[in-house]
């Protein structure tokens, strides 16, 4: 037969204080893994999200970054040839040539540093397709004209429509507003690719995003490519590119598994001692229950489920904690991309994955407190003062 | 400290308890020493003045480091500026071993020479005859102490890096001896000349060092030089060590607020569950505690010993975590943890763990400790249990 639950939750209500204490403990932990992991995904999510899946972006073979490619105009002449790209109007490949700048501000000017995009006006929207103007207007070709990414806009009051950000010499106008799914790209502006070249004095062009008509498109291009003599060039789809870019991201998992798994063992060790400490004061009332009749795997159990109480409460004030914190956001640099603001918000998935943890913390902290308690012999027990 | 055995007595009244406590609180400072050695570590590598040599550098004005490079001819007419006394151009580059895209080796391209001069202080520990090796030798390379380790190399082994930027391409050295100064200990040092011809195009400069005569002559370095080039085509932007460091930093921010922030709650944490472990030791021993009281302690004693007693327990267990943390960082190669393998633990954060040890002890010791210093002698003797 079980021992009654209501016994071991009375029990926990009792020795409130021990109860609290060991719950916000294991609380914390869980809290430190949910905000911690809530960034190190939402980063990664940002990176993955950024581009499209229908996008292939297309540099020379050995660049690891799109900034040290560079694509030779025999290497468009090459990439017109090839089938697969979608069209646009005219019946042109959607093939947009793209250059990047990461262009210094001012001393003073927040931030020190903005990354420019240049792309040939009708290229923009038509292959970036997740991309959607919120204020003004695209850029007029070669007129200094930039769009600025939501993010940046929303970061720096002075980076809005109508407002002013330094390339080169001179203080560009900023002539539109523009989110794209919340990827890395709202941490970037978009410039027309020749304006920038010529300003710039930029005699290069880094890299190719082609937009495809289907995945088998994109297989079939990035087999052709490698097998082609004619060029050194190699294609990787967008999204794949930028998430693997996201070393940031990688970084701070690893930060929240390391934390959050040496945190645990401390945690651990604390409900040890809460929960022999419990079984300590309760030796009489265990030999009790054992005289009555209660078998031994029942004892375990019950302090087991106990300790789980425990460790379940412990798992929600850290659920709540890292919810109440979701409104905390970090300014976070990724290759070639800036900095980008990430919030503190935890998924479903992550909150479960939390209190999995505080439910794991309470299993292990249990276990051996829970065990002694059903081998305590039952007149040693009775006799305890 | 007439009652230390008092103490050492009641912290090992319950063996298990106290273990278990100082290993929790170890095992938070850490984790604590571990995160603060990433922020610290950081801050002073790139923060600290040189305060010996002052040091400044010239790049290109409008691209962010490395974006644009300045001609080679700049050199002699940086030279010929007042007050300055060396100029050295130097090349960025990165590289891996083999296909390892994880594994990245960073550093520049120097001329040894005018290295020699310009930082000595971060050449320091490197002795005459590598020096003249590397002025001598073309495939030399000098590697830091912390690099040589974690990729496994000997001095006087050839080592084959595949090139990603500036270029992609192959070079193969041979590592002729290694630094240990914190700036080097991480990156690797190699003759621009040999890079030069390995990436092969005209030489462009990625940025000029500079020794200045002293720090009072930054401001009229910087005027002249920005000067002699502004309207050219290569114009300059010259900023002291400190100063271009300092931006560096700047994209930190975001990850140390978080970092600093868990740091924090794991020592809440923490506190929770040792003032848990205090609470239930001095619940154990309320019927001593009066006897004590009727004998004549007197109650601002009680809360002394029972506060002393925490923080010793804290400070064993806390030193020992820190402690702990400073032999596995020197230890341990750490390699697969990127930016967190890279650095040991300074004396200064484990002096901070210890000093917070201390703290902990008596933040978690002083609700108990008060507690009993206000027990009512008679009722505590009467009560049951």
């Amino acid at each position: 037969m079980k021992v009654p639950f209501s016994y071991n939750l009375r029990n926990l209500w009792v020795r409130k204080t021990s109860t609290g204490l060991t719950i916000v403990g294991i609380g914390f932990v869980v809290w430190i893994f949910i905000m911690v992991m809530s960034v190190a995904q939402g980063l990664q999510k940002k990176m993955s999200q950024t581009g499209e899946t229908d996008n292939l972006l297309i540099t020379t073979k050995e660049a690891q970054y799109e900034f040290s490619s560079v694509i030779e105009p025999a290497d468009l002449h090459v990439l017109r040839t090839y089938e697969g790209f979608q069209k646009d109007d005219q019946g042109r490949p959607l093939l947009s040539l793209e250059t990047l700048f990461g262009a210094q501000q001012p001393p003073g000017v927040e931030p020190p540093i903005v990354f420019v995009r240049g792309v040939d006006a009708d290229r923009l929207m038509s292959v970036h397709t997740g991309m959607r103007l919120t204020k003004g207007r695209v850029f007029r070709p070669l007129s200094r004209e930039v769009v600025v990414g939501a993010m940046l806009a929303e970061k720096y009051p002075r980076l809005h429509e109508g407002g002013t950000v330094r390339i080169g010499k001179y203080d560009w106008k900023i002539v539109g507003v523009f989110d794209a799914k919340g990827g890395a790209f709202e941490s970037i502006f978009y410039a027309d690719r020749q304006d920038l070249k010529t300003h710039l004095r930029l005699n290069r062009d880094f890299s190719v995003t082609a937009k495809m008509q289907s995945p088998q498109a994109m297989r079939g291009v990035m087999a052709a490519l490698e097998g082609d003599k004619r060029v050194s060039l190699r294609g990787r789809p967008e999204q794949a590119y930028y998430e693997e870019q996201a070393q940031t991201a990688r970084q701070m998992e690893i930060l929240a598994y390391l934390v959050s798994i040496i945190m645990a063992v401390g945690a651990v060790f604390g409900a040890i001692n809460t929960m022999y400490a419990a079984v300590a004061g309760r030796s009489r009332e265990i030999g009790t229950l054992r005289a009555l009749g209660f078998q031994q795997p029942a004892i375990l159990q019950a302090f087991l489920g106990e300790c789980l109480v425990l460790a379940f409460l412990g798992g929600m004030v850290g659920c709540l904690l890292g919810l109440a914190t979701a409104g905390a956001h970090f300014d976070l640099p990724e290759q070639g991309v800036g900095l980008m603001r990430v919030r503190a918000i935890p998924t479903w998935r992550l909150l479960g994955g939390g209190m999995a943890f505080a439910l794991l913390m309470g299993a292990i902290g249990g276990w051996f407190p829970a065990w002694h308690a059903s081998k305590l012999e039952i007149v040693a027990a009775l006799r305890k003062a | 400290m007439k009652y230390l055995r008092l103490l050492l007595k009641n912290l090992w009244r319950n063996p298990r308890r106290t273990v278990l406590t100082m290993l929790s609180v170890g095992v938070a400072l850490f984790v604590y020493c571990g995160m603060d050695t990433l922020v610290t570590s950081m801050k002073t590598l790139f923060l600290s003045e040189s305060s010996t040599k002052a040091r400044m550098l010239v790049r290109e004005k409008y691209g962010s480091a490395g974006m644009v490079q300045l001609p080679e001819a700049h050199e002699e007419k940086i030279r010929r500026v007042p007050h300055v006394v060396e100029v050295e151009p130097t090349n960025f580059f990165a590289g891996m071993i083999g296909n390892d895209k994880t594994n990245l080796i960073q550093g520049n391209a120097v001329v040894p020479e005018l290295g020699f001069r310009i930082f000595p202080d971060q050449l320091e520990d490197v002795p005459e005859h590598v020096r003249a090796t590397f002025t001598s030798q073309r495939d030399a390379f000098l590697v830091g102490k912390n690099l040589l380790k974690k990729q496994g190399w000997k001095v006087g082994q050839t080592v084959h890096l595949r090139l990603m930027w500036p270029k992609p391409g192959e070079i193969s050295g041979v590592v002729i001896g290694t630094g240990a100064h914190p700036k080097l200990t991480n990156w690797m040092l190699m003759r621009r000349d040999y890079l030069l011809d390995v990436i092969g195009g005209q030489g462009k400069v990625d940025m000029f060092w500079m020794l200045v005569d002293s720090p009072g002559s930054f401001g009229q370095v910087a005027r002249a030089v920005d000067g002699m080039f502004e309207n050219s085509d290569y114009e300059t932007r010259t900023e002291t060590e400190s100063q271009f460091f300092s931006n560096v930093m700047g994209w930190m921010g975001g990850l140390f607020s978080l970092v600093q922030g868990v740091s924090l709650i794991v020592l809440a944490a923490i506190t929770f569950v040792a003032g848990n472990a205090v609470a239930m030791s001095v619940r154990e021993r309320t019927t001593e505690i009066a006897v004590m009281k009727a004998i004549g302690f007197q109650s601002r004693t009680i809360l002394t010993l029972v506060v002393c007693e925490s923080v010793l327990g804290a400070v064993a267990g806390g030193g020992g975590g820190s402690m702990a943390a400073y032999v596995l960082f020197k230890v341990l190669p750490m390699k697969e943890l990127g930016m967190f393998g890279m650095f040991t633990v300074p004396w200064q954060t484990v002096a901070k763990g210890c000093a917070l040890s201390v703290v902990i002890g008596l933040t978690s010791g002083l609700i108990p400790a008060w507690r009993a210093s206000r027990l009512h002698i008679v009722n505590t003797l009467r009560a049951v249990g």
